[in-house]
């Protein structure tokens, strides 16, 4: 796009005359109209009215105008009614800019008339600096694939796919296991309704095989991911079946002549865990597991027997291909959901309860079997919660359904058995919701009782084979013994067992106890990395329904990146690459994995993954980086122009970057409400306070401001990570820089504020520029 | 407010008054699974869960009063099977300390002889700390005694 004239309009709006009542309106007017650059500067009667911006509108028609700098108090909306309105003329939206002083605090400042005149000429030629710089711009456009990758095939990501496919998108599930289902197909019921979950599951195979546009990858795992949101190229892995997915239907002929029996939860679970209601052993040759989908069977090649061909021989549609070779296959995908999962935590290293020592000692998913199967059911049945959850040597968090389970499991164990006694051993029940209704209906029924107190440990009676447990009642401070026929732990979820090295593959960043991390209050769903949604209990442990709920919400995310074309804001960030050394900190620092290498060599931000925090443009050292819309010259140019001091006297002049996130609103605020900010502060808002570069600072301090502020986010609560944290460790660098330049480290200040904070807002200004008068004025300034 | 009220919000206030030896009391969740691996825990009236919930209401000296604290052997099954890192029977020897400084607790005499002759010699005669421990006061089972000491005597037990 060419270069813009440099011709100026420059218009005031005083909405409800605030302005005129603070300042000399006309004074300001002359004044701004003798500077060079501006060739039209008046005040607005009434921009909201009919013919209100016609004289605006004639002069851009005209060509008059190559950039327009509005003064006063425009609302979101009304911001938008005027890009709307000159774009109509042709004007690119990006080439205005707004400057408001009222939130600047001109209008209530303790000043007199001709200080806040001072100001605010100072505010306006800041903005005008700006204004002077301006690019035009327009949104980038970039290609996205119309199907969408959904990887784990459980309960979430099934009907994470079948949303996706009902809005007419496609998608590519990829599963690890032979068949879909995950561990939920595994489940014998599931509360609150006590169904049996292979019907939601079966209702959602049904409906991806209707519509059409879902593609099963089973046995498959991811092995790279290339691109970006709108076009990621992903390669599969793709395991051998042995049997033809086309001519196999399941007929069974294959598993009858088979002659090696497999354990299934070897297969299955591949931790060696138990696989719930899943037959215990099947042949070497089996339906697919944990649900019959895909249809056609699968060979657990690893068994069969030396130059065993049996299965191939009596295969009666010539299904099966004992040959079949690994493969790999490529897709293009517009966006990633990531639906892994979990694993139940390993039992046996709660070494307390004896799990895999004694036979009558089972987990909650062992107990799923039991309940499914027809063996009898035992009459005295123990449940310790919180087996490894909510443990410091385990694991540190609750798991989330372990309660509901274990009282689903008792509930169903009394309607199979009436006369069966169950003793729940819990420190907390927790039945959020609606899963309440259980708990009290569990309470008033005979023949269960709650123990409020965890055993310790468990001893098998040598005659009987019973489990004696002795535990305190630590609502009434006694003694329990008791002789129990079947103890079921109620144990953790663990990520999925793929979880690790499908975060390498992806890139995507973990926390600590190995969930992928999110924003977890305003952005549950969205990842790290832009593109790649998590749902389920692979980001939190969850219960089924919130799981399902969960990987839509992440679908629908998701669906931004797919339907052609998908447009980007053009805030990203460009790499000078004349003075770019290729010292890769942009690289490391990006809180989102933006950065690629460009052909030379270069770090260049893929416009798709960057968010557009500007934590780049803070951290590079040469200053390098800056964002299309807010460079780190237009910034410099209005440091520049507050560098000239608007305070009388020796008083000290403060210039504050706040983030536009929190600290902005909090300064805002302080204003509107009349907060006795002092005067000596102007501010600029940036999308962030990690884009704050040390350059700038310096700049500042060099050209004579008395101090510079940093407003960030608390700490924990940055939308970009961790952008307060870089900033404030930068900041505490250069300090030390200024100690050496004989210049005081506290005339760089950093704050914390949140969005509220408008009282320590001021608190922390007034503390700064009295501080500032006891240094004593920048010995920079002029 | 009522008397209950105001005996309430002082305890609370107690919290900070606990000794920094006797402060992981406060992470405990009382789910009881000291007690319930405890060997000697319902042998007295409290059990160690209940001297740690003492604790953490602020309660110091009727913790430190706890029956259970003469009886705790010092075993640690409560340490290595707490969930929340409470370093339980660490913690119960810090109130027994403690107990002991404040008068909350008085040593018996077996443990004052035994003191004593350490202190003296450096080391243990044990016939005479079992005199001296007895001293002052009626043998309970002095025939069972007397036939003990003679078998004991004989085999070498006692020097």
């Amino acid at each position: 796009m060419e270069t813009p004239s440099s011709k100026t309009g420059l218009f005031f709006w005083d909405q409800g005359g605030r302005l005129g009542k603070a300042l000399d309106l006309n004074w300001l007017l002359g004044k701004l109209s003798k500077t060079k650059g501006i060739s039209c500067c008046s005040l607005l009667d009434d921009p909201w009215g009919p013919g209100g911006l016609s004289q605006v509108v004639e002069k851009v028609q005209k060509g008059e105008l190559g950039r327009l700098l509005w003064v006063g108090r425009f609302s979101r909306e009304q911001k938008g009614i005027l890009k709307e309105k000159l774009a109509a003329e042709g004007f690119n939206p990006y080439l205005q800019e707004w400057c408001d002083l009222e939130e600047q605090g001109v209008c209530r400042d303790g000043l007199e008339q001709t200080a806040r005149n001072k100001k605010a000429l100072l505010l306006i030629q800041m903005w005008l600096a700006r204004v002077r710089l301006l690019e035009p711009l327009a949104p980038v456009e970039i290609p996205a694939s119309d199907s969408l990758l959904v990887i784990g095939a459980g309960a979430a990501g099934l009907h994470a796919a079948v949303s996706i496919t009902n809005l007419g998108k496609e998608v590519h599930l990829v599963e690890r296991q032979s068949g879909v289902g995950g561990k939920v197909a595994s489940l014998h019921r599931f509360y609150p309704r006590l169904c049996d979950p292979r019907c939601g599951l079966e209702f959602s195979i049904q409906a991806l095989s209707d519509s059409g546009r879902a593609r099963f990858h089973t046995l498959s795992r991811v092995v790279s991911l290339e691109g970006g949101p709108g076009n990621f190229q992903v390669r599969l892995e793709k395991r051998p079946r042995f049997v033809d997915e086309a001519r196999c239907n399941a007929c069974g002929e294959c598993a009858r002549v088979c002659p090696v029996e497999v354990r299934v939860s070897a297969e299955s679970q591949p931790g060696g865990e138990p696989p719930g209601l899943l037959p215990a052993a099947t042949k070497a040759i089996h339906p697919s597991l944990p649900m019959g989908f895909p249809v056609a069977y699968v060979v657990e090649r690893q068994y069969c027997p030396p130059g065993c061909r049996e299965c191939e021989r009596a295969c009666p549609s010539k299904a099966v291909d004992l040959d079949q070779e690994p493969r790999e296959e490529e897709l293009l995908v517009g966006a990633v959901l990531v639906t892994t999962g979990w694993d139940p935590y390993p039992l046996s290293k709660v070494e307390e309860f004896g799990y895999g020592l004694y036979p009558n000692v089972i987990s909650n998913l062992q107990m799923e079997g039991l309940l499914g199967s027809p063996a009898e059911t035992p009459k005295e049945v123990g449940f310790i919660q919180c087996v490894g959850s909510r443990d410091e040597r385990h694991l540190p968090y609750c798991s989330a359904v372990c309660c509901s389970v274990s009282l689903k499991q008792a509930l169903y164990l009394k309607q199979r058995r009436p006369d069966a006694n169950c003793y729940v051993f819990y420190q907390d029940i927790r039945s959020p919701g609606f899963q309440e209704e259980l708990y009290q209906k569990l309470k008033q029924m005979e023949g269960v009782t709650f123990i409020r107190g965890i055993p310790s440990t468990v001893r098998p009676e040598a005659e009987t084979g019973r489990l004696r447990l002795r535990v305190e009642d630590t609502l009434s401070g006694r003694e329990v013994n008791l002789a129990l026929d079947l103890l079921v732990l109620a144990g953790g979820m663990v990520p999925s067992q793929g979880s690790e090295e499908l975060a390498q593959v992806l890139k995507l960043p973990r926390n600590s106890l190995g969930f992928f991390e999110s924003h977890l209050q305003c952005h549950p769903e969205e990842s790290q990395r832009t593109g790649i949604y998590v749902g389920g209990c692979s980001r939190e442990p969850m219960g089924v329904a919130a799981s399902i709920e969960s990987a839509q919400h992440a679908a629908l995310e998701a669906l931004r990146f797919t339907g052609g074309t998908v447009l980007i804001d053009p805030k990203y960030p460009v790499v000078d690459k004349t003075k770019c050394d290729k010292c890769k900190r942009c690289m490391e620092e990006c809180p989102f994995g933006s950065f690629y290498f460009d052909e030379n060599g270069f770090p260049t931000p893929h416009l798709g993954r960057c968010r557009q925090c500007g934590n780049c443009v803070g951290i590079c050292p040469l200053a390098a980086i800056s964002l299309r819309n807010l460079t780190i010259k237009q910034m410099a140019a209005q440091i520049q122009a507050a560098s000239t001091s608007f305070m009388e006297g020796k008083e000290p002049t403060v210039f504050a970057f706040l983030c536009q996130n929190d600290a902005y609103y909090a300064a805002r605020d302080a204003a509107e409400a009349g907060l006795p900010v002092p005067p000596n502060v102007v501010f600029v808002k940036v999308p962030c306070a990690g884009y704050v570069n040390n350059a700038l600072i310096a700049d500042a301090l060099a050209l004579g401001i008395d101090g510079v502020l940093i407003g960030a986010c608390q700490d924990g609560q940055c939308h970009y990570v961790k952008g307060n944290q870089l900033v404030s460790k930068r900041s505490d660098d250069l300090s030390d820089k200024l100690q050496k330049m004989m210049m005081e480290r506290d005339r760089v200040r950093f704050v914390n504020l949140e969005i509220r904070d408008s009282e320590k807002y001021t608190a922390t200004v007034e503390q700064f520029v009295q501080d500032l008068r006891a240094m004593g004025p920048n010995p920079f300034k002029i | 407010m009522s008397r209950v009220d105001e005996m309430d919000q002082e305890m609370m206030g107690q919290r900070e008054s606990l000794p920094e030896e006797l402060l992981p009391a406060i992470r405990c969740v009382q789910c009881g699974k000291c007690s319930s691996g405890c060997p000697v825990a319902f042998d007295t009236a409290h059990t160690p869960r209940k001297v740690i919930r003492l604790l953490q209401r602020g309660w110091l000296e009727e913790a430190g009063r706890s029956p259970f604290l003469g009886f705790c052997a010092q075993c640690q099954a409560c340490t290595v099977r707490c969930p929340r890192g409470v370093q339980v029977s660490e913690v119960l020897l810090a109130l027994l300390r403690l107990a002991k400084a404040k008068g909350w607790v008085r040593p018996d005499g077996f443990h004052r002889s035994f003191e004593e002759m350490v202190r003296q010699r450096g080391r243990i005669n044990e016939l005479r700390l079992g005199f001296m421990a007895q001293a002052g006061r009626l043998p309970s089972h002095p025939l069972e005694d007397l036939l003990l000491l003679v078998k004991m005597l004989l085999r070498g037990k006692l020097k």
